[in-house]
């Protein structure tokens, strides 16, 4: 490698800012363990410096209020994964000040899937649950205003589930 | 290669290939054909005589219409972008007498061009409805002719813009080319005049 000095310093600047990054995220899960101990069952940072934890979905609101304790102060998203024995529902959080990422997954169950609003903490989680409602059908309890975001009101389903089907829906067939 | 006038007799007309031409001086001396255009068709009604017109006034009428279709401005989805490069300067539609208008009452034309969603579906009807009669409809695109790639497993999309208004010229196309649409304008606007 050849380098020229002005890249190897950028390069070197960068791996410092990733570890500093790395050494946040660490620190941050550090405090979320000291925070909610056992509730965690899953906690991980994979490469990406994101910090992943999953927890039940009864610890759902405390876990949320935690990382909202904790600073992070951006919700990136929430959104819903049919995974055809559950539903996962994912929430990624963000601190402007720490730089750090944390994504937060809890199993729904199919059928009827409930979970607390979140939308008193970051007034976006608004829409969001609508969304997640509107197409997965989740309920979130306490949400102020739970109606369809993105289909027509009188929508009757939740499309995005994976055993959704409707008349107008043509099956595609088995090419592949 | 030589003009096809001076090739009779001998191969004395090769001669004139590097000549230049005259009245044309941005040939510079190379060789020029002169085009055979086809014969220049007659639009509109024709004056014969000294000055009678001899045509039936629906055929100046339809004439009148197929000149001047007004567009709607309707862009759902990528075929729009098309669209606007059509009505701007490089392919400029306003050349044919086809410009957008931002009211349906104004427009006579309503070139659907995009996904047609069940949620946009009643605005589409309630627009073609708002539009003054004699009113046409061009469905631009795949996803405006029969849903295109969201025809297989979507639940959000019409199968098509002809379940919810007539067409009359579809344009295949992910997107298609602003030629295309100035074809299809084309056929429109023979379909016009032979009505």
């Amino acid at each position: 490698m050849n380098d020229s000095p002005e890249t190897k310093q950028a390069r070197a600047e960068q791996a410092r800012t990733e570890q500093a990054r790395t050494e946040q995220a660490r620190a941050l899960l550090d405090s979320l363990r000291g925070d909610l101990g056992q509730e965690l069952l899953d906690a991980a940072i994979p490469e990406d410096g994101t910090v992943k934890i999953r927890i039940e979905i009864q610890q759902y609101r405390r876990t949320v209020e935690a990382l909202h304790a904790h600073g992070l102060d951006r919700l990136e998203f929430i959104t819903c994964v049919d995974r055809r024995t559950y539903l996962e529902l994912l929430v990624q959080a963000y601190s402007m000040k720490m730089r750090a990422t944390v994504r937060l997954t809890s199993r729904l169950e199919r059928g009827a899937a409930q979970a607390p609003t979140i939308s008193d903490l970051w007034p976006s989680a608004n829409w969001e649950e609508r969304e997640v409602y509107d197409q997965f059908g989740v309920h979130f309890v306490g949400h102020p205003d739970l109606r369809r975001i993105l289909n027509p009101d009188r929508w009757i389903g939740h499309p995005l589930l994976k055993d959704y089907t409707d008349d107008a829906v043509v099956e595609r067939p088995d090419y592949f | 290669m030589t003009n096809p006038g001076e090739q009779d007799g001998s191969g004395q007309g090769e001669s004139t290939e590097d000549a230049e031409c005259p009245d044309r001086p941005w040939t510079r001396g190379t060789h020029w054909t002169p085009l055979q255009h086809a014969p220049p068709q007659l639009y509109g009604p024709a004056l014969r005589g000294p000055g009678i017109l001899v045509e039936s006034t629906e055929q100046v009428v339809e004439w009148a219409r197929s000149n001047s279709l007004w567009q709607m401005m309707f862009g759902l989805a990528c075929c729009a972008i098309e669209m606007m490069a059509t009505n701007v300067a490089h392919y400029d539609l306003d050349r044919f007498g086809t410009m957008p208008r931002a009211s349906p009452r104004q427009s006579d034309l309503m070139i659907v061009a995009g996904t047609v969603t069940h949620k946009i579906a009643p605005v589409v009807e309630r627009l073609y409805r708002q539009m003054a009669e004699p009113r046409w409809v061009i469905a631009m695109g795949d996803c405006a002719t029969s849903g295109g790639i969201y025809y297989h497993g979507a639940y959000s999309v019409v199968k098509g813009v002809d379940q919810i208004v007539p067409v009359d010229v579809y344009i295949s196309g992910c997107p298609p080319r602003p030629e295309a649409l100035i074809d299809a304008i084309f056929k429109l606007e023979e379909m016009i005049r032979q009505q």
